[in-house]
């Protein structure tokens, strides 16, 4: 049986029998894969601390009819800083289950890992986490293939400069001017200075793509229509939000405890 | 393995054991067989045992440690050092602490740790609890004994951040090599927390 050896990372990790555990990583060489790693809950030595999510790995596999199973593995870069402020690490955790539910299984492909490990990066060290993800997601959607033509209405073809406001007909996957769009419940309205910004994000090489910045008050529905194709794509709510919106309310909650004291 | 040859009593048992943690169907039917031979008074402590687990032990109204009355041996303990509170994920954590004699003072159980891919946020654990008692009980110290793991991480850093404007010594478990441990087989992480947690000697 092929034994290989890849840069992965760990997308989510789950305890498996008595001892061992399961992994499902995204890798350099096969995309996502998932794997066994025999008796990696008792070992002391072959797999401390390589399987946290987010952790950039080094592994040799060997694979085997269903499972990959994990020969061995090595910590590159654990990416720690995301675990000190939970935002963050939130936002990690959910560019992991955007991975798990989307990316397709074992078929490579280098620029998604490259987006994948590029954005952990971004998120450790990044000003604004939020324009990080957003930046991430129209990226990742157009890799996928689902993000439609940006540049043109696709009934009128006239360009983006002659319309302020534009509709992402998400289940037709085009773009159409105010002229063409009439709304509907999944249509995304969108403007033209978004726009021009997605379509940027999705040319720009990955290095120079995290210099773009989006306006303070188009994140947030920007992020929630982002995340909403997204839902409608797997057809099933995303997880990971639920901490975020928690951590939200909480971080409110705690900000009119102090302003009340204060007062 | 092929259950048909028992008796549907003793299938059924076997059904029900080999569901428990650690437990095959060999093992099972191991268990069961010796149920089955060994002296009634046994069998039946066993039985009543269980059924009183499930009815009588429930969680302590403060610490959500496990226990069989209002408040667990730990809280009802009027030696333990009441203002020095070790926050916790499971029960099972309380116990290893509790075993290495080495902690005088309460405990908080979180019964769980934030897991976004699981769906667990800050609302699913034990974090408005540990605040409420924050607010009522004189507590001067937090000590932070979540797992190091990534989510274990994740949640003390959290609750730091909830727990930092209340003028309390907040302190986090420390880092370091295991003793009896080897230092050319320890992962690159344990031994930069190991070297910034140096201690005077």
């Amino acid at each position: 049986m092929k034994i290989f050896e890849t840069e992965a990372i760990v997308l989510s990790t789950r305890d498996h029998g008595e001892s061992d555990r399961l992994i499902t990583f995204y890798s350099r060489e096969a995309g996502k894969l998932r794997g066994i790693a025999k008796g990696a809950r008792r070992s002391q030595k072959r797999f401390v601390h390589t399987f946290e999510s987010s952790s950039l790995v080094l592994m040799t596999c060997r694979e085997r009819k269903s499972l990959i199973w994990i020969e061995a593995c090595k910590l590159l870069e654990p990416y720690l800083e995301l675990r000190a402020e939970v935002e963050r690490w939130g936002y990690a955790a959910l560019l992991s289950e955007i991975f798990l539910e989307m990316a397709p299984e074992g078929e490579a492909q280098e620029e998604l890992f490259d987006l994948l490990n590029a954005t952990l990066l971004q998120l450790t060290k990044n000003r604004d986490p939020l324009n990080v993800m957003l930046l991430f997601m129209v990226r990742f959607l157009d890799k996928m293939g689902y993000l439609p033509e940006l540049s043109h209405c696709s009934v009128c073809r006239s360009p983006l400069r002659a319309s302020r406001r534009w509709l992402w007909r998400v289940k037709q996957g085009d773009l159409v001017c105010q002229k063409h769009g009439s709304i509907q419940p999944s249509g995304f309205p969108l403007d033209v200075g978004t726009l021009v910004l997605m379509e940027q994000s999705r040319v720009l090489s990955l290095d120079r793509m995290w210099r773009l910045h989006l306006l303070q008050e188009k994140k947030a529905p920007l992020f929630q229509g982002l995340i909403r194709v997204i839902q409608d794509l797997i057809r099933k709510d995303l997880k990971s939000l639920k901490l975020l919106e928690q951590i939200r309310a909480a971080c409110s909650r705690k900000s009119e405890r102090n302003r009340n004291w204060s007062g | 393995m092929s259950l048909n040859a028992y008796p549907p009593v003793l299938t059924r048992l076997i059904r029900s054991l080999s569901k428990l943690p650690g437990l095959g169907e060999k093992s099972a039917t191991r268990i069961a067989m010796y149920l089955l031979q060994a002296p009634a008074e046994e069998v039946e402590a066993l039985a009543e045992g269980i059924v009183h687990l499930r009815n009588r032990v429930h969680t302590c109204s403060r610490c959500f440690h496990f226990t069989d009355q209002e408040l667990c041996s730990i809280c009802s303990d009027a030696g333990r050092d009441a203002t020095l509170l070790c926050v916790v994920e499971s029960t099972a954590d309380l116990l290893a602490i509790e075993q290495s004699g080495a902690f005088k003072g309460i405990y908080h159980v979180l019964q769980g740790v934030l897991a976004p891919l699981d769906a667990i946020g800050p609302d699913n654990i034990r974090i408005r609890e540990l605040l409420q008692r924050l607010d009522r009980e004189p507590i001067r110290e937090v000590i932070l004994a979540t797992n190091p793991s990534s989510e274990g991480e994740a949640t003390a850093h959290y609750l730091l951040k909830l727990l930092k404007d209340r003028g309390l010594r907040i302190s986090r478990i420390a880092y370091g090599i295991p003793m009896g441990g080897d230092l050319k087989y320890t992962d690159r992480v344990t031994l930069e927390r190991a070297l910034k947690g140096r201690q005077d000697f």
